[in-house]
């Protein structure tokens, strides 16, 4: 016998990772710059990232027919073709990831970004993909 | 088509780029809706959480009811419970509460051959232990909608306490008579003396020479009471100095700022990243020393000679992690100039027993060294698996299996 429970949600939502980086800037300690430049030699400029905006992933590749598929599975809603979706799965957090996106990379991005609402739906877009 | 599962973003081993294999195109199946908690047993103290939950609003659902998961990898504030699972991470308080893989008592994949509910017990002898199999899936061998994992109250005490020891070997020999004596804090990391330095001068104030060794204590007051005294006999006999609360206290603040002081170094035109391995108590001095001078030797041929620090955090009775960091100047190619060196790390830690990961996985960078983990029979056996649940290759494509 198990008592029932209720299923709860999270009153707040944790922030979706920017654009090739872990959050806004932050500045490093004088410390830390002192001895960088003690230890290397680094440009004056920097090595500063593209800017997103200027950014932009290669056309998708997602057929029609997949795309109203995920739609009748999800609601059209939760099936994301444009490009600031699929920038934002553009890969990982290591230093290569961040590089490569940091270059205006975004090779690494898919085609199109799903977000099902249950395992139901998981297994539903398995069904579609395979 | 393949699919690629993405739970809070954080890989660092090239887990998420969406790699078409042999199909036409490549969809990420983000997880994020997949957000409630549908059980809390509080007599079996487990709790079920959905794959998409990020840790903070897992821990937020938790303390509602005084409970936590003490699962606190420095990727914290985006990771989720399904890439805690998919990647069996280990937490900043691993010692204390274990590694994500030894919280899971159940967990549900759907594969593209249906889906598995796996575990029904604490513990059972009814073959060999599907769970773990299916945990550390990376994505490839199906997607991991809920876990049912082991929660803990929220401690009533915290306890900081920082030591030193003379160098990195005497610091190694402390933790290993903790972990063997079976009295490790619920924290405990071991800068070695380049990254105690650093460390010191960044965040001040300026530590001892030699090693800094930060514990913290977490439990009910006799727990905590009890365990501190514990370990206070084997470290006062390996010959470690208290340093008292003070210099954990910059560890507790920072440890989560890493990451974006990470971007500014990168803005800055500097190079920043870490790797990581375990290895036994035995082969752990040479090993320590093999991949630092590797890395060091393949950065300095890049013309760009690096700072490498390093520090243990995960310590068990057989063995423990080393964790590297590593900063150099960009060289024109930096993501050659990286490549470079992760091969060189690789190599030198395959060559000295340790293993290619011990928390991060192996997405598609820590690829190459499958083989020598598993042997060709055990990537076999891996193949097999993902032949059965997943016969036409779309889950993650380039991932993992070897
Ligand atoms: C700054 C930083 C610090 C870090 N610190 C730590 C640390 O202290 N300890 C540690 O262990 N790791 C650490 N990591 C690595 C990383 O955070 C972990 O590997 C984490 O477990 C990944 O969780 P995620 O939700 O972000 O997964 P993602 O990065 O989204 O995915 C990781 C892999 O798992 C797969 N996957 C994700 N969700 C699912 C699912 N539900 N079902 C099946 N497959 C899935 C993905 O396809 C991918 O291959 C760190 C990373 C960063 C960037």
């Amino acid at each position: 016998m198990t008592a029932h429970f209720e299923p709860e949600r999270p009153a707040t939502r944790a922030d979706d990772l920017p654009w090739a980086r872990w959050g806004a800037p932050r500045p490093l300690p004088q410390a830390a710059l002192d001895l960088l430049r003690s230890a290397f030699t680094l440009p004056e400029q920097g090595a500063p990232a593209v800017p997103a905006e200027r950014v932009r992933p290669a056309e998708s590749r997602l057929p029609e027919t997949a795309r109203s598929a995920f739609a009748a599975a999800l609601g059209a809603e939760h099936v994301h073709t444009g490009d600031a979706a699929r920038l934002a799965r553009a890969g990982g957090q290591s230093t290569p990831d961040l590089l490569r996106r940091r270059a205006g990379d975004a090779s690494a991005a898919p085609d199109a970004v799903l977000l099902p609402g249950d395992a139901g739906e998981v297994a539903a877009v398995l069904r579609v993909a395979g | 088509m393949a699919v690629v599962p993405y739970g809070g973003g954080t890989s660092v081993v090239g887990g998420l780029d969406a790699l078409r294999g042999e199909h036409g195109s490549v969809v990420t199946l983000d997880l994020r809706r997949l957000d409630r908690m549908t059980d809390l047993d509080p007599v079996s103290m487990t709790a079920t959480l959905e794959a998409g939950l990020r840790a903070p609003e897992a821990e937020e659902l938790l303390r509602r009811h005084g409970m936590t998961l003490g699962h606190v990898p420095q990727s914290f504030e985006h990771a989720s419970i399904g890439g805690f699972a998919a990647t069996r991470s280990a937490g900043q308080a691993s010692a204390g509460y274990g590694r994500f893989d030894a919280m899971v008592t159940a967990l549900t994949v759907v594969t593209p051959a249906g889906t598995l509910r796996l575990g029904r017990a604490p513990a059972s002898a009814a073959g060999p232990d599907l769970r773990q199999l299916f945990l550390d899936g990376e994505g490839a061998l199906g997607v991991i909608t809920d876990v049912t994992v082991r929660v803990r109250p929220v401690p009533e005490v915290l306890l900081d306490e920082a030591w030193s020891v003379p160098d990195f070997a005497a610091g190694t020999a402390a933790l290993r008579g903790l972990a063997q004596a079976g009295a490790l804090p619920t924290v405990a990391r071991l800068s070695d003396e380049l990254e105690t330095a650093i460390m010191g001068s960044v965040a001040g104030p300026r530590p001892p020479p030699g090693c800094q060794l930060v514990t913290c204590y977490e439990g009910t007051a006799e727990t905590v009471e009890a365990r501190r005294a514990a370990a206070h006999r084997v470290l006062t006999a390996a010959g470690a100095t208290p340093l008292g609360a003070g210099p954990v206290a910059g560890w507790r603040e920072g440890r989560f700022s890493a990451p974006y002081l990470r971007d500014t170094l990168l803005d800055a035109g500097a190079l920043a990243e870490t790797l990581e391995t375990a290895a036994s108590w035995r082969r752990l001095p040479e090993l320590y020393g093999a991949v630092r001078d590797a890395l060091t030797a393949a950065l300095g041929a890049s013309g760009t000679p690096p700072i490498v620090m390093a520090h243990v955090s995960h310590a068990y009775p057989d063995g423990a992690s080393l964790y590297y960091t590593v900063l150099a100047a960009q060289a024109a190619d930096p993501v050659a100039q990286w490549a470079a060196a992760k091969r060189a790390a690789g190599d030198a830690i395959v060559g000295c027993g340790g293993t290619i990961t011990h928390h991060h996985a192996v997405g598609a960078d820590h690829r190459p060294w499958m083989r020598a983990e598993t042997g060709e029979l055990g990537a076999e056996v891996l193949r097999a698996v993902k032949r059965t649940v997943d016969p036409r290759g779309i889950l993650n494509p380039g991932k993992l299996i070897p």
